[in-house]
């Protein structure tokens, strides 16, 4: 859909034509899904997210003033509704974040041979085990990054963030990720972090 | 040499937004001599390969869901409320105009929640106490705009423009908000009391009324605001009042600490009140505030 055609749905949707959202929705429940799936970790938590997310924008809709493109409006509503669920099931309490000035993970163990690389299903698994451990808001970054396919600065607008700050949170994210995938799989056996000298249950 | 970090965050950079020729030549000879970057580098290319190619077709429910939801929620309607009103007469005699806005901080803001959206009329306070002559619409200003008002056939919403005798409204209206509060009934002129607003989205349906006795509470609590300069930084929008040809624009900052307004695009004059002005406003519409 063009941005064109999403401002002639929308248009119709807040001229009361409240069928004509149905447009909108298919066009972008696939992003709006996967991204809640990433970040719940399972279906069932991601379909009533992704609805939740639709239903907000359909609500506020006529707050969308089209600074950004539809589906980083929407992807933020979406992130917003799975913190907020992540944080009604008590896996996200802000209160205990270190944010910006998390430590870094040590550099993991070398005895990681691509060429016994994990089977790509198994990689799939891994990096989603990964993800569920990750602290949310690097989650968020990193899914709105490789899921939701958005660059810094569109992530950027979406969390209210620098893309400095964007750019750190994915990167973090990441280097937790490629930790994970390298401790798993009985590749080798995970050498004691930081983390866990520090008693931090951010470990990944 | 730089540390492994500096290497990690371009590995992490050249996924993304990709590297400048020099930094890739870098990356390339650091990963080359150095092992656990190569294999770091491995695990990051496929961490985010398989996050872009893991994804998941919705299920067929999800939009039916939202669509049904949508349609058993009639209540709801979109937030950009337009209220359209008569066009504007742009001459207004000055000395009715200087009296009439005698005391006026801004124009009277009139707002009603229904269903967890706000609605607001701007209108020229004196056009409050009536007398039940012609019609004549609300009075609405921005900034130093000069007022412009006029008479009008109100056909969009007759209730809404409530009727203003020529003078009495100086005499009649309360000029503090005080006033206004403990002085709901309008007008030692004793003169009818106005009549309701209603309040019409923009498919030029009803979408509720402001009671008559209401109308001036309404309009004393957003007198409370204080003006200031230009609005900054990102505001929230929430709706916008057409007015003949102008559109005011409703918003809060992003806290939703201060209402603001704006006639046409231009944030020229920021007046704004509190959050709990805000919520004072929508509790008098006994309607929840929108989360």
């Amino acid at each position: 859909m063009t941005r064109e055609e999403e401002r002639a749905v929308i248009e119709r949707v807040l001229a009361g034509d409240g069928q004509a959202f149905e447009a909108l929705v298919k066009a972008n429940e696939k992003g709006v899904y996967n991204l809640a799936l990433r970040m719940l970790g399972n279906a069932q938590d991601a379909l009533d997210a992704s609805q939740e997310a639709f239903f907000r924008a359909y609500k506020a809709l006529g707050r969308f003033r089209g600074d950004s493109k539809f589906s980083v409006w929407l992807y933020r509503l979406t992130s917003n509704v799975c913190l907020d669920m992540l944080r009604r099931a008590g896996r996200y309490d802000e209160t205990s974040l270190t944010g910006e000035d998390e430590e870094d993970m040590p550099l993991p163990d070398s005895r990681f041979d691509p060429q016994t690389a994990l089977e790509r299903s198994e990689v799939r698994r891994a990096v989603r085990e990964g993800l569920d451990k990750l602290d949310p808001i690097f989650r968020q970054a990193l899914v709105l990054r490789d899921v939701s396919g958005l660059s810094y600065d569109e992530i950027g607008q979406a969390l209210d963030l620098e893309p400095g700050t964007v750019k750190s949170r994915i990167f973090r994210a990441r280097r937790k990720l490629a930790a994970y995938l390298m401790a798993d799989g009985n590749i080798f056996a995970p050498e004691p972090s930081k983390d866990e000298r520090k008693g931090g249950g951010e470990d990944a | 040499m730089r540390d492994h970090e500096y290497y990690q965050e371009l590995m992490s950079r050249l996924l993304d937004e990709g590297l400048t020729a020099k930094e890739e030549r870098e990356l390339k000879e650091h990963v080359r001599a150095c092992p656990e970057c190569a294999k770091l580098f491995s695990a990051f290319s496929a961490v985010t390969v398989s996050l872009r190619e893991d994804m998941a077709e919705p299920p067929a429910e999800l939009s039916r869901g939202v669509m049904d939801r949508i349609a058993a929620d009639k209540e709801e309607r979109p937030k950009v409320i337009h209220v359209q009103r008569p066009e504007l007469e742009r001459e207004r005699p000055k000395r009715r105009q200087r009296r009439g806005w005698t005391g006026l901080a801004a124009a009277a803001c009139l707002v009603l929640v229904i269903g967890g959206g706000a609605f607001w009329f701007l209108r020229d306070k004196k056009s409050l106490s009536t007398d039940g002559a012609a019609p004549e619409a609300a009075m609405m200003r921005a900034a130093d705009n000069a007022p412009v008002a006029g008479t009008g056939e109100a056909e969009d919403v007759p209730e809404a423009a409530s009727i203003e005798s020529d003078m009495a409204e100086d005499a009649a209206m309360p000029m503090t908000a005080e006033a206004a509060m403990a002085t709901p009934a309008p007008s030692p002129t004793a003169t009818p009391a106005p009549e309701p607003l209603t309040v019409m989205d923009v498919a030029r349906r009803d979408v509720g009324t402001i009671a008559a006795e209401d109308i001036p509470a309404f309009t004393a609590l957003l007198e409370g605001g204080e003006v200031i300069g230009g609005a900054q930084g990102d505001w929230e929008f929430l709706f916008s009042v057409t007015y003949g040809d102008r559109e005011i624009s409703f918003a809060t900052d992003e806290n939703e600490k201060r209402l603001v307004w704006w006639d046409g695009n231009t944030p020229v004059t920021a007046a704004h009140g509190s959050l709990d002005t805000l919520r004072d406003m929508i509790e008098l519409s006994e309607a929840p505030l929108p989360q």
